[in-house]
């Protein structure tokens, strides 16, 4: 309650609005629209010089060569006939062209030229062009989606890696692992102490309610992400968004109850979260033996793999953990009942809170 | 047998210390200790670092003893739920949460305290008004308040559950002259009422006006306690100090010195008052007005710095 009801201030709005819109700030920035990534990426043809390098290459190896003017009529040819392609594809939208449609364009585009370069050149050298072309019928245009960094990179990128991997997390472990620190920096612990409950009963009430809060509040963020992933018209999102909150709800719980446990350990609870995602996360996850079980990341990656258009675009390694919901359910009660443990029978005081 | 028909039946040991040690690391915060505190109204006397945080917090169940033994009511007060609901606690200091309103504060504290949701509100209601917070003030946020505003709250908090032990950690901070006496006028209704209070406070008039009985602190250790008679009697051979306002503290001084009487003396020109340390407080006395005569001086005010708790205060802790 105590939680619920000193976060909802006027002093505090400027902050919470702005780590709230950050992150789908910066999405929006850098996701383009089809229409935008478009006009920036068109598909392109190839290059018509490059094009004719590649004939007199061809020809080389044979003791043949072409006339300067006669390279210059080849490369003209090459030119217009790409051009003339390329501005077949443009659709009104912007949008991409069918990839069926855009392969049998190539093909005719090349038969075109070589029955425009056919009346220049001698038999022995035609030949050689259209063994030099054969491969050219089966070229793929440069896409919107075969490059590295496709329109969508910057969404999925920001939503799992940045907001999932180290938002999300940061922001468990800073909230839970104050849950006591706070108080005792305050110096207002012994208010609660001193009530007739159980510090463990204490602790896990107030774990109940930071979760609860960040429950809410981390489901208002990524509805903010989903919905610039909706106008950015990122594909298949109605298929990504209950894998993904599924995964949200279970990695809050268990950052949670990870900051509370390392709240409980040390003052200093945001250095010792590093350390252990370098070591946990980052070192033994990624070990291939069973021991990478204990990463929470891997677990989380495992059940976002089930979404096609995430395993695909992230490729991760096979992971079959087995029971990734089932270790990520666990954590919680795991880390909560030794930081209760700790609560219990450890001293917390002001005084060595400040002077440490 | 109700609270206060046993107060009034007797004083009865309350905590009881055997021993009790306390270490912070190399420092050390109570050495080897021993006392009992009785029913009714204490005070907890000492300079600042003399110990009496860290015996509150003992005995409020917030620190455990490095070594000895400490009860409270005949339990041990570290995690000990079933006893914290008989000790109330209100802190030093002026922490309360800032971004809290104090009813939403006292609903909060009085649910984990255990009241019903029912009672809690009228009950942290009922507090406020108690502690004379006054009804325009509840709809601000804590962080806003004035000193004395806190330290009302946080006697409020410590009284919500109706427990029959308050410990108080210098309640009296912040307050002014009005509300101190509020506050106390409030202990003393609550002693009356059967309720034990231990007190600390640096404002020792207001200790020797409440309190019946004394623990003075300092290093760590227990230097004196018992009622204000008792600590008198058991320091023998104190000398009396006076202070002496006349228009000619000089030649007072002069003429006392004569007679033999004088231990020591300081004179404060400015304010004509002569400080004196008399070597025999009882033939002092049965001569002192001849003395003052015999002088010629005209004597404005005469006042014993030896009767104040003050004093007491100030011998044992030196």
């Amino acid at each position: 309650m105590f939680t619920w009801k000193s976060q909802l201030t006027l002093k505090k709005l400027p902050i919470s609005l702005l780590s709230i819109l950050g992150l789908p700030v910066l999405m929006i920035l850098t996701t383009q629209s089809p229409e935008s990534w478009a006009l920036s990426h068109r598909p392109k043809m190839g290059s018509a010089s490059g094009y004719m390098n590649g004939i007199s290459k061809r020809l080389k190896p044979a003791g043949l060569s072409l006339e300067p003017e006669l390279r210059a009529q080849i490369i003209a040819i090459a030119f217009e006939e790409y051009q003339a392609t390329e501005k077949s594809w443009q659709t009104p939208d912007g949008r991409e062209m069918d990839p069926a449609i855009m392969e049998a364009s190539i093909q005719a585009t090349h038969a075109r030229i070589r029955d425009r370069v056919k009346p220049l050149l001698d038999e022995k050298v035609f030949a050689e062009f259209v063994e030099f072309q054969k491969p050219k019928f089966n070229q793929q245009p440069i896409t919107l989606e075969n490059g590295l960094w496709t329109r969508t990179s910057p969404f999925y990128r920001l939503l799992v890696d940045l907001y999932l991997f180290l938002v999300l997390p940061m922001s468990c472990v800073r909230t839970c692992g104050a849950v006591i620190r706070d108080e005792l920096e305050n110096d207002t612990l012994g208010f609660l102490t001193t009530r007739p409950i159980r510090r463990a009963t204490q602790l896990v009430v107030k774990f109940l309610a930071h979760t609860t809060w960040l429950q809410i509040w981390m489901l208002l963020q990524v509805g903010l992400l989903f919905l610039v992933g909706y106008i950015r018209h990122i594909p298949d999102l109605q298929q990504l968004i209950p894998v993904f909150l599924g995964v949200q709800v279970l990695a809050v719980c268990s950052w949670c109850a990870l900051g509370l446990f390392l709240g409980m350990v040390s003052k200093k609870y945001m250095p010792l979260a590093l350390l252990y995602g370098g070591l946990i996360e980052m070192g033994i996850g990624s070990i291939p033996t069973n021991i990478n079980t204990l990463s929470m990341m891997r677990q989380m990656k495992a059940l976002l793999g089930h979404n096609v258009e995430l395993e695909n675009f992230f490729n991760w390694p096979d992971i079959s953990t087995g029971v990734p919901v089932l270790v990520l359910i666990l954590a919680v009660p795991l880390f909560v009942t030794l930081a209760a443990f700790l609560f219990t029978f450890r001293e917390y005081h002001h005084a060595n809170e400040v002077q440490r | 047998m109700d609270r206060k028909s046993e107060g009034e039946a007797g004083m009865k040991t309350i905590i009881e210390a055997t021993e009790l040690n306390r270490w912070y690391g190399i420092v050390m915060g109570l050495n080897n200790v021993s006392f009992k505190i009785e029913s009714g109204l204490t005070g907890l006397v000492g300079p600042n670092g003399a110990g009496k945080s860290t015996l509150i917090q003992i005995i409020t169940g917030q620190l455990k003893p490095s070594s000895g033994k400490l009860t409270v009511f005949g339990e041990s007060p570290w995690n000990n739920p079933a006893l914290t609901r008989r000790v109330g606690y209100c802190p030093e200091g002026e922490a309360v949460p800032q971004d809290l309103r104090p009813l939403d504060w006292l609903k909060g504290l009085g649910l984990i305290s255990g009241i019903s949701p029912s009672e809690v509100v009228p009950r942290a209601e009922a507090m406020l008004d108690k502690v004379g917070l006054r009804r325009e003030h509840w709809p601000k946020r804590m962080g806003e308040y004035s000193k004395g505003m806190k330290q009302r709250i946080k006697l409020a908090q410590g009284l919500l559950h109706q427990p029959e032990l308050i410990v108080l950690d210098e309640p009296m901070n912040g307050l002014d002259p009005m509300g101190r006496q509020e506050v106390a006028n409030m202990l003393k209704q609550l002693v009356h009422d059967g309720v034990s209070i231990i007190i600390s406070s640096h404002i020792l008039a207001e200790l020797e006006s409440l309190c019946s009985s004394i623990l003075v602190l300092n290093w760590g250790r227990v230097l004196a306690s018992g009622n204000q008679k008792e600590i008198r009697g058991d320091i023998k051979n104190w000398s009396e100090e006076l202070s002496i306002r006349c228009n000619a503290p000089e030649v007072l001084a002069r003429h006392l010195f004569d007679a033999g009487m004088l231990q020591g003396f300081d004179l404060d020109p400015e304010e004509s008052i002569l400080h004196i340390r008399v070597k025999n407080a009882e033939l002092f006395y049965a001569s002192w007005l001849g003395l003052l005569l015999g002088s010629g001086v005209i004597v404005y005010s005469i006042q014993s710095e030896s009767r104040s708790l003050r004093n007491i205060f100030d011998k044992v802790t030196t």
